[in-house]
């Protein structure tokens, strides 16, 4: 059972089990868990295709409602995996006793080793990478466990801006809290292989420094307990090769962040139980807010090129998964620290930013097909790769299991064939599928209300329950655009294609702009004008059936606009990390940084620009061509102003030390008559005491004294 | 105008050091100019300016350090050393050895020593199901290319099930 167990809890778990030893008691207590989930989803699945074929025959069967009948099975397979997930979740969590899990293991005197923190970014926002980072490194601090862990910034930034902005902020943060040595900045010149690429790198040059790497993403904040205890388990278990985080969503203002960090918050830990119910030692891996074992992620998680070219093949753009199933395949152990308090990450504000996270992630997950075709992965992990594949592939099975079934209903009405023939399966397949849909949900609120201490940082009874109704009906009114999101995604992406992002989204706390809302969602409207009369015309009863997805393609815009703004619903939607946050949470770590373009402060910022040009590589001597090269981009820089370079020109400038000190000087130098207008702005910005344009007074005034002092 | 920019851009405090480093720069200048006519007064400031730093900070950089890289150097260390203590810079030259030693010797490493390791990449190895269905999907990929003949043959596979559906 390798010793995942607490001393008595081992102990009565061996009681429990017999006279077998500890670790032929776990595979024993895990396979019939295994069982369970097995039999009850199996339970409910059938039921379902029961009722669904006994309606069908009914009616008779068609091949139209084969392929609905086809579909169904795959969707109403996964909706009972999951019910059945929430549902001993639900069980283990009542019992409050559960045995089997990572935490039990967890003895605060146990040594912490060496542990890198590793955080992969592009071009994030360097005040909430550093900021989040120096709330996790005062926590270690506060905690006197600092000297066991190193931080690195592993950026891929090709913005030269958002690139300069983290040299200085890096350097800031180093300063303020004393981290030269122990917080550490790496920038790759190419992000070859992406986030994968990243960490990999960071293996190769420093592997063999440290035991384990705590890999956070760009919004992840943890505290200085849970990295700490994270070290802990693994030292404990040390046939454990990566130990996964619950994170939870914190910090979001918008409506849209809002509910989906109550609903997360509400409904996780049933789901979260469930899931290590029975998945126990061959959990998976989500990339972040976890803890991974050096060597062995060294010697099995080289990631595999895929065969043919992106998007579903080539190089992997989704590791994690991909990773936790090469450590199980290579022996190791994967588990997940579902209740190890203190992992946090953010989430986007609105659900256009939402969806462009979830175009990348459908794509990276539509790769892992390839791995259900390998050698030597493992069932469960399998069956992970399967999950997150349906996570979004189920978008276009639902949607085609709409159409064939709507097409069925219309050739019906055409050739005026009577309506539902079996009403009682029909009847209890619909309350089935409602329980199966919305009963975690009811689970999740029970699980709540029997911890009324917990129930009181939610806002209290009455305003947890009217969360979850109005969360419920934000659901419903998204999950439409939901699906055409995902079922363009996967589409374009089996078509050999990626689909691109028209507008940019400027949110200013009112919610994205109406303009780029509108160019982005018209589809949805339109195709509501035409679905909906038509169902009006098939029958009144099946227009009725179709309300909800209709009101929410109807109303997609108006709900993206409205959701993405702070401070609507503010009394609803109360979580804990909002009402009784953690201190990391709400740290106040500001970095001194200026606001505006890192490219013009690194060239006209005295500080900024020593710093940046200190940090280039420094070259014995550059090609004669190349040093041509940058000097004509920094003449041209000087004379037409940045606007006049490509990102990849002003990363060339950049890149050379002794350019930047130059144009430093240069631009400082050279009088505002002779130079794009542009510098003298920008220099007129730096101005802090002085009013842009004195007055004559002022000036007589100011020579004045000058004359005085030289006088003097 | 443009060398009180400067010193604003420094974050140097209107203080008497920033005064005189101010005032002893403009006389350089100013003299200067009588022999440079043609030079910009601007620059000539500013070349001062930097005159009268490098003789405050100058003995903090490294002696061989060249020109056009020493600005930088001391700004980075009066960058370092905080920029609120600069009058102390300002006051006295005479700074303790080992401090003075240290402070020629910083220098901005933004990663530890290499420690490296290797991590190599396996290639995939598909079950006989998976090469037939590569096979097949290569086969196919032409097609899927094509976005209009993907949607003819899904509106026919439709079709085809709609007719028989009848």
């Amino acid at each position: 059972m390798n010793g995942n167990m607490g001393g008595n809890k081992a102990a009565r778990f061996v009681q429990f089990a017999g006279s077998v030893s500890l670790e032929q008691a776990f595979e024993n207590k895990v396979r019939s868990r295994r069982l369970a989930v097995l039999m009850v989803t199996a339970g409910l699945f059938l039921l379902g295709l029961w009722l669904l074929s006994d309606i069908y025959t009914a009616e008779g069967w068609t091949p139209l409602r084969a392929l609905s009948f086809a579909l169904f099975a795959l969707l109403f397979a996964g909706l009972a995996f999951g019910f059945t997930q929430a549902f001993l979740g639900f069980l283990a969590l009542a019992d409050g006793n559960e045995p089997l899990k990572i935490t039990n293991t967890l003895d605060p005197s146990t040594p912490l080793a060496s542990t890198a923190v590793i955080i992969p970014v592009f071009n994030e926002d360097p005040a909430t990478v550093f900021g989040n980072l120096r709330a996790l490194y005062e926590s270690l601090r506060r905690r006197g466990e600092l000297e066991a862990f190193e931080f690195y910034i592993l950026s891929d930034s090709t913005d030269p801006s958002r690139a300069v902005m983290e040299e200085l902020a890096w350097t800031d943060l180093c300063r303020q809290a004393d981290g030269f040595g122990r917080i550490h900045y790496r920038r790759r010149k190419l992000p070859v292989n992406r986030k994968s690429g990243n960490v990999a790198d960071f293996c190769r040059r420093w592997g063999h420094r440290h035991r384990y790497m705590v890999v956070l993403d760009a919004d992840s904040i943890m505290t200085g307990e849970a990295v700490a205890s994270l070290v802990r388990l693994m030292e404990v278990n040390p046939r454990a090769g990566i130990i996964q985080t619950m994170p939870r969503l914190a910090k979001a203002e918008t409506l849209f962040g809002r509910v989906q960090q109550f609903a997360a918050r509400v409904y996780s830990p049933i789901f979260a139980a469930g899931l290590n119910f029975w998945q126990q030692e061959t959990g998976n891996y989500w990339g972040h807010n976890a803890i991974i074992r050096i060597a062995p992620f060294l010697t099995c998680c080289g990631l595999p090129e895929l065969p043919g070219s992106e998007p579903l093949g080539g190089r992997i753009l989704s590791h994690d998964f991909v990773e936790a199933a090469l450590m199980r395949a290579h022996g190791w152990e994967v588990w997940f620290a579902y209740d190890l308090d203190g992992s946090y990450e953010g989430l986007p504000p609105n659900l256009t930013e939402y969806v462009k996270r979830d175009r990348r992630w459908c794509q990276g997950n539509l790769q892992h097909a390839w791995f259900l075709l390998a050698r030597g992965v493992r069932g469960i992990s399998r069956l992970h790769l399967i999950q997150g594949i349906l996570a979004y592939a189920s978008a276009p099975l639902l949607l085609l299991f709409i159409l064939a079934g709507g097409l069925q209903a219309a050739l019906d009405h055409l050739r005026h064939r009577a309506g539902n023939a079996a009403p009682a399966s029909s009847l209890v397949l619909f309350l089935l599928t409602l329980s199966l849909l919305f009963g975690p949900k009811l689970l999740s609120l029970l699980h709540l209300f029997s911890r009324p201490h917990e129930l009181k940082s939610y806002g209290g009874p009455w305003r947890v329950t009217a969360g979850v109704i109005l969360e419920t009906l934000f659901s419903v009114l998204t999950v439409p655009v939901m699906v055409w999101f995902h079922t363009r995604f996967v589409l374009r992406n089996l078509a050999g294609q990626t689909v691109s992002w028209h507008t940019q989204t400027r949110d200013g706390g009112n919610g994205p702009r109406w303009r780029d809302v509108l160019a982005e969602y018209w589809p949805l409207p339109a195709a509501a004008a035409v679905f909906g009369p038509a169902a009006w015309w098939i029958g009144h009863d099946y227009a009725v059936w179709l309300a909800p997805i209709l009101l929410g393609l109807w109303l997609a815009a108006p709900v993206v606009q409205l959701s993405g703004r702070k401070g609507v619903l503010s009394r609803f939607f109360q979580t804990p990390e909002e009402t009784a946050p953690a201190p990391e949470l709400i740290h106040n770590y500001r970095l001194n940084l200026r606001d505006g373009d890192g490219l013009v402060h690194a060239l006209l910022d005295p500080y900024y620009n020593a710093v940046h040009a200190s940090l280039q590589p420094k070259r014995v001597r550059n090609a004669p061509a190349v040093e041509d090269y940058v000097a004509g981009l920094a003449a041209k820089l000087f004379r037409e102003g940045p606007d006049a370079l490509s990102a990849r020109e002003k990363r060339a400038v950049l890149a050379d030390g002794p350019t930047v000190a130059r144009l430093h000087d240069l631009i400082w130098r050279t009088p505002g008559q002779l130079m794009n207008p542009f510098w003298t702005r920008a220099i007129e910005g730096y101005r802090s005491r002085r009013p842009a344009s004195p007055s004559e007074a002022q000036r007589s005034a100011e020579r004045a004294r000058a004359t005085a002092l030289l006088a003097a | 105008m443009r060398a009180n920019d400067y010193l604003d851009a420094l974050r140097m405090p209107e203080d008497l050091d920033r005064e005189l480093l101010l005032v002893s720069g403009f006389r350089r200048a100013i003299e200067r100019k009588g022999r440079e006519t043609f030079t910009p007064a601007t620059r000539l400031a500013l070349e001062e300016i930097q005159r009268g730093m490098d003789e405050l900070f100058g003995h903090l950089v490294r002696p061989a350090t060249g020109d056009a890289e020493r600005s930088a150097e001391e700004r980075l260390r009066l960058y370092l050393t905080e920029a609120d203590a600069h009058g102390a810079f300002f006051r006295s030259r005479a700074i303790h050895g080992e401090l003075l030693d240290a402070l020629r010797d910083i220098r901005l490493e933004t990663t530890p020593p290499l420690q490296p390791a290797s991590i190599m990449p396996k290639p995939l190895e598909l079950t006989g199901w998976g090469m037939r269905l590569r096979q097949l999907a290569e086969r196919f990929a032409p097609a899927g290319n094509s976005r209009v003949l993907a949607w003819i043959l899904g509106l026919a596979a439709l079709a085809i099930l709609a007719f028989t559906s009848l």
